[in-house]
């Protein structure tokens, strides 16, 4: 029923626990790095959740997003992309290029959500990615994702939620992020959108 | 006679105009008082309709309203309930703050070590504020857990109900 993108256990303990807690929580497919594939996908697969493979890029100007963009496509062509810019130009090719299908934002990246980004990813068949890790690392980060949330429902953009678990603890049940979403726009249940698969 | 005739004439006009004056004034406090009446009744539903009423009574409620959070803490060793308490109050403070502690009337219901299910209970205007709280308490003493949002109820015994089911 729901799908986080983006997960990396450290080791197949991790991975073991972690696909028991994401198959209770309802979690129906989990997207694993593609260096972990093949080590890790067997854990989930026997708990019944689907595995999809993810590959990240990054880039910090326009041309290094083509290169590393059109890089990945042909090496991975089955595998989800989720690119993270470093600036704006490389977010909005990122953003307007199909073969990236997810876009991380980061606080740099979080005021070029807007109008203009939704028309462009809507035309792109690309999504805004949201990291809950880094919740995680610095509760600080509350503040500039609550400035997305907003920004992602006001202006209705499409987003996904992944979690980027590298341990057992590190994932997100739905309905904490339900209530980080109640918290952030007052509608709580908005937060489904991005733990929808597909 | 005559001038007799003409005192109470005069006296009579005094009077009809004396009751004719009360008689006005008594239409205008009553217009006034319709017109009073009428403005309070369509300011009210203007507050109605925009909720503000509601929220104005509630908040000046004197007691809000309880909500009990059931939740399952997977941890990697045991926890006592103390410990679980005091990790939940600092994490409330680590966001929010004293005040926070205050408004919340956090309280630490039940709390079983052995199968991990415990019950907070808060009030209705914070339960979603304390489930994020609970969800970014990743880690006690070094060991690694993760509290897990089971259901929110109003009742202490419809939380006891759904522990029960659960276990």
């Amino acid at each position: 029923m729901f799908c986080d993108y983006l997960i990396a256990p450290s080791d197949r303990k991790h991975a073991r626990i972690m696909a028991g807690i994401l198959k209770k929580s309802g979690y129906s497919c989990v997207g694993l790095e593609v260096s972990l594939y093949k080590e890790f996908s067997e854990e989930f697969e026997q708990q019944g959740i689907r595995v999809l493979p993810v590959i990240i890029i990054e880039a910090v100007d326009e041309k290094q997003a083509k290169r590393v963009a059109r890089h990945a496509r042909s090496r991975h062509p089955n595998s989800t992309i989720i690119g993270r810019a470093s600036s704006a130009q490389a977010f909005r090719f990122f953003s307007r290029d199909s073969r990236v299908d997810i876009v991380e934002v980061s606080k740099r990246t979080v005021n070029l959500v807007d109008r203009n980004e939704s028309l462009i990813l809507s035309k792109s068949g690309s999504r805004v990615g949201i990291n809950l890790s880094r919740i995680l690392a610095n509760p600080r980060n509350l503040g500039w994702m609550a400035n997305l949330a907003r920004r992602i429902y006001r202006y209705d953009v499409p987003f996904t939620l992944y979690s980027a678990a590298t341990e057992w603890n590190s994932v997100w049940h739905p309905r904490q992020i339900v209530a980080l979403f109640s918290e952030w726009i007052g509608y709580g249940r908005y937060a489904f959108l991005g733990l929808a698969p597909g | 006679m005559d001038a007799l005739g003409t005192v109470l004439t005069v006296m009579l006009i005094l009077v009809i105009v004396a009751l004719a004056l009360i008689l006005v004034q008594r239409y205008r406090i009553e217009k006034l008082e319709g017109e009073v009446k009428r403005l309070t009744g369509l300011i009210a539903n203007v507050l109605k309709a925009s909720g503000a009423l509601e929220a104005l009574s509630q908040k000046a409620q004197y007691r809000p309203r309880k909500r009990y959070i059931i939740f399952r803490l997977l941890s990697e060793k045991p926890m006592p309930p103390s410990r679980v308490e005091g990790l939940i109050r600092r994490q409330v403070r680590d966001l929010y703050g004293d005040y926070g502690i205050a408004e919340s009337r956090l309280h630490l219901v039940y709390y079983n070590p052995g199968t991990g299910y415990g019950v907070v209970r808060t009030t209705q205007m914070w339960k979603d504020k304390l489930i994020v709280a609970l969800s970014l308490l990743r880690s006690m003493d070094g060991s690694r857990i993760l509290v897990i949002p089971v259901r929110v109820t109003g009742s202490i015994k419809r939380a006891r109900e759904i522990i029960r089911e659960h276990t």
